[in-house]
């Protein structure tokens, strides 16, 4: 038992070695590890997406930041599984931790930046300004949050219906996002009105489901998946009784651009400015 | 037997020691690792950092915290003479997530200092097993199984106090409670480990000197009182001794399960139940487990990591089943 154990141990190390990017860096050339789906966005929007060597399990967008290594989910990080690809920065978004594995990797010599993350646009604009600066790319950076700009304040003002944005399935019940949070910023930009009063991500109640009588539902992708699409959804007795489940009104957004204020936010914007234009 | 346990035991420390601080994400050759000891010039500077300040204490916590989990857990299934005990019985594990949870979630800016959160989760353990141990005395002799009851209902109280605690906080507080909870031996630094020497040092001299009376103590309360032993002094010195050295733990590493309720069966499956062997052989073999799951966790995922608690559990629970059917 002893034996063949330990034979499997030197076998798992060896597999280890074999697999580890064994990169030497090039002299001067910055290695970048970006953390938190917003962050790899903004990053790989400025044009430095070819210095990122890897990113967390949330960024899954653009395509080529879903094929690099993964450190692992953004508050599991690992102080040596980060050392180990030889960053020369550490870009992350506010919350990545834990703290005391970003402290080793800071005494380790890697700089590590936090990059705020708050449900506003103004956030969004000091995001980029930040990432931009410590990239050495003002001038892309600018560019980015001028084109941002425009894009979410060209959208039009639609009358003031009602929506309800739906997280992602619980242990047994829905989550709503109320106020204080990347979606109800979105139904704001898009003249739509949150019929959640409370704020932050919490469990919705059903009766305040129907009391607020929602116009239009938001949902992410993989919460309608869990829900059993779309037929699954409606059904549900305290959704089907909405003016939004009688009309079939149900925007469906990645969860990813759903929680995170990022380059892509406008296609999200546009998305719900559109169904809610139409209702 | 019990001599040769006493053999493999400690050469399955030294080696389980050795791989942690051989192997990890971060490629290192081996031929280098083994004479840093003597020349800390054969590794690079970043390669130094790596062994100093992250492998060299978390191998060391991860020996403490293994041991004192397991200690703990022999001591106690002794003192309760009931073998589904583990330090989470009395309280500890459940009151220090409780105090981690209201530090994570009303601690605000002040879990900006290394100290809050497991200083949080100390006082936590400490207030629950006194709960437990005040809840657990009829007409002032302490109970066990009354303890036990006492235990059960602090635990679900804690639970509901955690609960409540998860509806409140935001998601990032929530976040970072669960995966408090799972424990890790991820945050281990040095300046996790120094505080923590003394008291789980404190504890586990404490228990193995307590080893020779736990067995008195195993012919049942009554008996041990004619033989000359003070029963209630006896749980006042287990239950507190734990909780000294397992607060001490999961403050440093979180709650980490099935090393305290399985590894003292294990040893008792092949070695017996007598105290003297039974402390210090599960005291071993928890080290030996917690630091070899940790050494997996850092390299399945690499360069992510899995949840030390999960692999504890995934590496011990199929060997204790074939012990029991063997």
């Amino acid at each position: 038992m002893a034996a063949r154990f330990s034979r499997r141990a030197v076998l798992a190390t060896a597999a280890a070695a074999a697999l580890a990017p064994r990169l030497a860096r090039a002299a001067g050339e910055a290695r970048l590890i970006t953390i938190g789906a917003p962050t790899t966005e903004i990053v790989y929007a400025l044009g430095a997406g070819d210095l990122v060597v890897a990113t967390d399990t949330t960024s899954r967008f653009p395509q080529e930041a879903a094929g690099l290594p993964k450190v692992g989910y953004m508050r599991a990080l690992a102080a040596e599984g980060l050392l180990s690809l030889a960053p020369s920065r550490i870009i992350a978004q506010e919350g990545s931790g834990p703290p005391e594995v970003l402290a080793r990797v800071r005494e380790a010599g890697i700089a590590v930046d936090e990059i705020p993350e708050r449900p506003d646009l103004a956030t969004l604009g000091a995001k980029i300004a930040l990432i931009a600066e410590r990239l050495g790319r003002q001038k892309q950076g600018e560019r980015l949050a001028e084109e941002l700009r425009r894009q979410l304040q060209g959208v039009p003002r639609a009358g003031s219906r009602s929506a309800l944005c739906l997280i992602h399935p619980g242990g047994n019940g829905w989550m709503a996002a109320g106020h204080d949070t990347v979606p109800d910023l979105y139904l704001r930009l898009a003249g739509a009105r949150n019929c959640i009063g409370f704020s932050g991500i919490k469990p919705l109640s059903m009766e305040a489901v129907i009391a607020g009588a929602p116009d239009l539902l938001v949902i992410s992708s993989s919460a309608l998946a869990q829900a059993g699409g779309l037929d699954g959804l409606l059904s549900l007795p305290h959704l089907a009784a909405t003016p939004a489940a009688a009309a079939h009104r149900v925007v469906v957004l990645e969860a990813q651009l759903l929680l995170g204020l990022g380059p892509r936010s406008p296609l999200a914007v546009q998305q719900l400015t559109r169904m809610i234009q139409a209702a | 037997m019990v001599r040769a346990a006493f053999v493999v035991l400690p050469l399955g420390l030294v080696l389980v020691a050795l791989l942690g601080l051989a192997l990890g994400s971060a490629a290192i050759p081996i031929k280098a690792v083994a004479l840093w000891p003597f020349d800390a010039s054969v590794l690079t500077a970043q390669q130094k950092l790596i062994m100093d300040n992250i492998r060299l204490p978390r191998v060391m916590l991860g020996l403490m915290v293994g041991a004192m989990l397991a200690a703990a857990g022999a001591a106690l299934q002794g003192i309760f003479r009931n073998p589904l005990a583990d330090p989470g019985l009395i309280g500890v594990s459940a009151g220090a997530s409780l105090g981690a949870a209201t530090m994570i979630v009303l601690g605000g800016e002040h879990l900006a200092g290394p100290w809050a959160l497991p200083l949080a989760a100390f006082v936590g353990a400490v207030l629950a097993t006194l709960a437990v141990y005040g809840l657990g005395r009829r007409h002032g002799m302490v109970s066990p199984p009354s303890m036990l009851l006492a235990g059960i209902a602090v635990n679900a109280l804690a639970g509901a106090g955690i609960g409540l605690f998860s509806y409140v906080g935001d998601d990032l507080q929530l976040r970072q409670l669960t995966f408090w909870t799972m424990g890790s031996l991820g945050a281990a630094g040095w300046s996790t480990l120094t505080p923590s020497l003394l008291p789980i040092g404190l504890s586990l001299a404490g228990l193995l000197a307590l080893a020779t009376r736990l067995d008195v103590f195993a012919l049942g309360e009554r008996e041990a009182f004619h033989l000359g032993l003070d029963p209630r002094l006896m749980v006042r010195l287990a239950v507190g001794l734990t909780c000294l050295g397992v607060g001490t733990a999961v403050a440093a590493a979180g709650p980490v399960g099935f090393i305290g309720l399985v590894v003292p069966h294990l040893v008792r499956l092949v070695l017996g139940a007598g105290h003297r062997v039974l402390l210090p052989a599960s005291m071993m073999l928890g080290a030996i487990l917690l630091v070899g799951a940790d050494t997996a966790a850092r390299l399945l995922a690499a360069p992510a990591e899995l949840p030390v608690g999960l692999l504890c559990s995934l590496l011990g629970a199929p060997f204790f089943l074939w012990l029991l059917r063997r």
